[in-house]
């Protein structure tokens, strides 16, 4: 019998979808007992209101080579939501596709046996109809007719290179075209030079009528067929306001065409040998509602040949004026080719082109932004990938000289000075720079309520560390925007960090502006976000009209992987153990000393003093191994916090460390508390009113690199006032520095919010660790219980007063008989 | 070591005031609870008067069965150094999140004065937003009199056979959904 393994499933689209929803559903089963507890608890609704993007969110990558199927269909864009689809009879599934050309075929069907399938959806929320819960993949159920299904609370999406796709052959379709002819050219044409600059996102008008644009800066050529022989012109050329050139028109899998001509600036100027272009040569490229599809395929940063026809735009033999003065329609007709522009060095002979020294293709690579992004061994997926021969057109500009260098460089100048640079793109460490060079400019001066955002636009590029999306415009009954499929903007807040600082982007989003893949855990690159002011004076970042987000990696979440470890080092640790339990389970302190070792306790207690406090500086180390899916928040690292907390009835000496610690010392609400009596910490030369407590913290730990603070005042006081300071370092500590530590810990003893913490006893001191010298500290607390802390949450008033009435109610019944508490 | 002095014993107002003072001359006077020995109280209710006058605020604190007198000292103590600098910072903050209506968390050492008689003299105030805190904190003065306080009292004694607060009318606790 043959080998029949290499033969491969094709399933429609719509089992595809069930088939994800069947696997997440098996993925939450494997890490939780019961999954209907995420779904029924009401203290996890309560709490999860609202809750940001990515505390609970799981994003898996799942390659084609773990799957039995491949995925045929045609490509098209979505005009509900402009996105780039793989579609066929029975639906659609949104399509990331790097290397699309600009004149893809869209009556073709492509066989995509190496792609990626991106599944992203929250660990709680699973809706799931029994009908789909059936085999998705059997025989039955992709013969069997489906009505339209409810839509998924998943995030799926497929990512694939077309030139490892097939294009198949069908001729019982008959529009099916060859689109090979369309790299032709002819003498005498014309085409237009054009660098993208920004590409505005899309909006959805009353009419439902796409209008889209982007702005370039044009640069008219004169393309000229000349013969082999080029080397007479060159020198003399160069000299001139005209650039030698060398173009050549390929495809991958068709014949390649080279032609010889000039670069000629027509309105430019030549100073000092040097060419320079005119700043206000903007023009602005709309795009009709049948051409999203060249719109979404332009990117920012790249050079593209637009060839004049005579019915979009009208050009004359040297200058364009139509294009000066009117806002050029690119219509289904127009050709748009995507320009690599290569500077080599080596002589062409025979028009066969040598090797590339450098290229200026397209805006520069990011992979340098996002090598820190991913772990090793982590899965990630480049959804913005500029490296795989991208161009329908390279143009080679060689020097007239061979040998020279200096020719080269001067060339490659000459080239730069012409066309504009886009705007740089920041790290979010740098705009916070940005953001405290201007707040000291503007420090005092109020701006009016009403006023419209003010400032300066600039392009960031960060990691998202998490996502709010709320307030859908229409209003519509979900809080993810993969369920509703009505809403046309809604509102979203964003985190966004490198590896040192985080800043926030708000800002409303419209559905088409909404790229694929955007959320927690990717590496994306803001354009054009407006930094400015808000009404309290504190710098922000917020999105505007033409802010144009592009996704450029994405990575696997898994946080259910290791749920426990996860939990105890997130900020707000929700123990669902405890909300499960509808009777209070906190003890008294007083009755912590009757526990053995092990037992979990649970206290309801407030901090009355911070007895040792351990800073490390932590940039080089663990800040890499905090888990995803949380905000980070510092770099500064808390391996030991200890202190006393009270609940009416005892003390409890408790320890922590790390992400616990961080809650303890309120140490998110620090900033405000510091900053807002008016009073900031000041430094010896600079004003630290803008930046946060995290941020100082870490300037003092970069410095010091280990701060070991202790408190000697005396019982019963308990006060902070007698603290002592060790740091690991030569450097000196400033006031400032002390008077910072004594502000976080005095706040930490003043916290306005009753904790439920969760801890094991320690009778004996082995959780230290080496660290026994804390322990040596304060013989005097020895007699109280020592609590090693798991968990730190906000405690729930409702929950603990339901418990408590109802003991107590009970108790009361049975002791002082009738007794009435109405609730 | 006696820890107890360094609790916040969370008393009602009723308990509060009516604490059994001990003012012997040359000493500084001591307060009893039913022969517990009290040094500090925490308490949570509605502020309703507030007063400044110079370097203090005084205010009053409504729990429901009484209201008990607060003195939060926000002297300008910031030439004496950095900590006492930080204390005073923190003590105006909180000094001016003290208003008329507001749901506070006082914690406090208990004070005899000669105008202003039995009071607490404030460690720290917090404004509660959670009005369910109240209802709690009943439910803790209730509980930790039963299970603590009572037998710290009279160690001898089992667990209550009448509770200590009179229960026997009907009191409403009313839970908020927020």
């Amino acid at each position: 019998m043959e080998n029949l393994s290499f033969l491969k499933l094709v399933i429609p689209i719509s089992n595809l979808k069930s088939w994800c929803e069947v696997s997440w559903i098996s993925l939450l089963a494997q890490k939780h007992n019961d999954n209907n507890q995420f779904g029924e608890s009401p203290y996890f609704e309560q709490l999860y209101h609202r809750e940001p993007l990515g505390n609970d969110m799981i994003r898996r990558i799942f390659s084609s080579d773990d799957m039995s199927f491949v995925l045929v269909g045609m490509l098209k864009v979505s005009p509900y939501s402009g996105r780039l689809q793989l579609t066929d009879a029975t639906g659609s599934i949104d399509a990331v596709v790097p290397d699309l050309p600009l004149d893809v075929n869209f009556q073709a069907v492509y066989e995509v046996k190496d792609y990626k399938l991106v599944i992203e959806g929250s660990s709680k929320k699973i809706y799931m109809q029994q009908q789909y819960l059936d085999e998705p993949l059997s025989c039955r159920t992709i013969f069997q007719h489906f009505s339209p299904r409810a839509s998924s609370q998943l995030v799926v999406y497929v990512h694939f290179y077309l030139k490892k796709s097939t294009c198949m052959h069908f001729f019982q379709f008959s529009t099916y075209m060859d689109n090979s002819d369309s790299l032709k050219c002819n003498s005498g044409e014309m085409f237009h030079l054009l660098y993208v600059t920004h590409k505005f996102p899309a909006y959805h008008s009353l009419h439902e009528d796409v209008s889209l644009s982007n702005s370039s800066e044009i640069f008219l050529t004169n393309l000229d067929k000349k013969s082999d022989c080029i080397d007479n012109f060159l020198r003399e050329n160069y000299r001139s306001s005209q650039i030698p050139c060398l173009l050549v028109l390929s495809r991958s899998n068709s014949q390649s065409f080279q032609f010889p001509f000039y670069l000629h600036c027509a309105r430019g100027f030549k100073d000092n040998g040097m060419l320079h272009n005119h700043s206000d040569s903007k023009i602005l490229l709309e795009f009709s509602s049948n051409n999203l599809d060249k719109y979404q395929m332009l990117r920012v940063g790249s050079y593209y040949l637009l060839k004049c026809s005579g019915k979009g735009l009208d050009c004359k033999s040297k200058a364009c004026k139509h294009i000066t003065q009117v806002k050029p329609l690119v219509i289904s007709e127009s050709i748009i080719w995507r320009l690599s522009i290569l500077f080599d060095e080596a002589k062409h002979q025979n028009g066969q082109s040598q090797h590339v020294c450098s290229c200026v293709s397209s805006v520069r690579n990011d992979k340098c932004l996002t090598e820190n992004f991913c772990q090793p061994g982590q899965t990630f997926l480049h959804l913005n990938d500029e490296t795989h021969g991208l161009s329908d057109v390279h143009l080679h500009m060689y020097s007239e000289a061979i040998n020279q260098l200096e020719e080269l460089e001067s060339l490659l100048k000459s080239f730069h000075s012409i066309f504009p640079s886009l705007d740089k793109i920041t790290t979010v460490s740098s705009c916070i720079q940005q953001m405290m060079a201007q707040a000291a400019l503007t420090s005092g001066i109020l701006i009016p309520a009403n006023e419209l955002p003010q400032g300066n636009l600039l392009s960031l590029s960060g990691n998202i560390e998490s996502i709010s999306i709320y307030d859908f415009k229409p209003k519509c009954a979900c809080s993810s925007f993969t369920v509703c499929e009505h809403w046309s903007t809604c509102e979203v807040c964003m985190l966004v960090n490198d590896d040192c600082h985080m800043v926030r982007i708000r800002g409303s989003i419209s559905r088409y502006a909404y790229p694929i893949g955007l959320g927690h855990a990717v590496n994306a690159t803001f354009h054009k976000v407006l930094l400015t002011q808000n009404s309290s004076q504190t710098k922000e970042l917020m999105l505007t009209p033409m802010s144009f987000i592009v996704v450029n990696t994405v990575k696997e979440i898994c946080p259910l992987v290791n749920v426990e470890g996860l939990i105890q080092e997130s900020r707000w640790n929700i123990p669902y153990e405890v909300f499960i339990n509808t009777k209070s389970s906190s003890r008294l302190i007083s009755n912590v000393l009757q526990c053995t070792d092990s037992d979990l306790i649970h206290l309801n207690c407030r901090v009355v003093c911070i007895i040792t406090l351990v800073l490390e500086n932590q940039t080089h180390g663990p800040v890499m191994s905090q888990p995803v899916g949380y905000p980070k928040i510092t770099t500064a690292s808390i391996p030991l916090l200890g202190f006393l907390v009270e609940d009416g009835s005892s003390l409890c000496y408790c320890w922590a460390d790390y992400g616990r610690a961080e809650t303890l010392l309120r140490l998110h609400e620090s900033s405000q508390m510091i900053f807002s009596s008016g009073k900031i910490v000041r430094g010896p030369e600079k004003k630290y009113s803008q930046r946060t407590t995290e941020y100082l913290l870490y300037e003092m730990l970069k410095k010091h690199q280990k701060i070991i603070v202790r408190n000697h005042g005396a019982a019963p006081d308990l006060s902070c006032v007698d603290l002592s300071f060790l740091i690991d370092s030569d450097q000196v500590f400033s006031k400032a520095e002390e008077k910072l530590l004594r502000s976080i810990i005095n706040n930490a003893c003043h916290a306005p919010t009753t904790l439920s913490i969760a801890g094991i006893t320690m009778n004996s001191t082995s959780a230290f660790d080496g660290r026994m010298e804390f322990l040596e500290h304060r013989q005097t607390l020895q007699s109280l219980p020592y609590l090693w802390v798991k968990e730190v949450v906000p405690i729930d008033s409702r929950q603990e007063a339901y418990g408590r009435t109802y003991t107590l109610s009970g108790r009361m019944r049975q002791e002082a008989g009738d007794v009435h508490l109405s609730i | 070591m006696n820890w107890f002095q360094a609790i916040h014993v969370k008393l009602l107002a009723t308990d509060f005031l009516s604490l059994t003072v001990h003012n012997p001359p040359n000493y500084a006077p001591t307060f009893l609870r039913r022969g517990m020995k009290v040094w500090r109280v925490e308490t949570v209710g509605v502020v309703v008067s507030k007063e400044r006058t110079g370097d203090y605020l005084k205010f009053f604190v409504d729990d429901g069965t009484g209201c008990i007198p607060c003195i939060l000292d926000v002297t300008d103590r910031s030439h004496l150094g950095l900590a006492a600098e930080v204390e005073t910072e923190i003590a105006l903050r909180e000094a001016a999140t003290v208003e008329l209506g507001k749901l506070v968390r006082v914690r406090g050492m208990i004070m005899l004065g000669e105008e202003d008689g039995l009071h607490l003299k404030v460690r720290d105030v917090v404004v509660e937003r959670d009005p369910n805190m109240e209802a709690l904190h009943w439910m803790d003065c209730i509980r930790l009199a039963r299970t603590c306080y009572d037998r710290v009292a009279r160690p001898k004694t089992p667990a209550l056979a009448l509770p200590s607060y009179d229960m026997q009318a009907s009191m409403t606790v009313s839970i908020v959904s927020c």
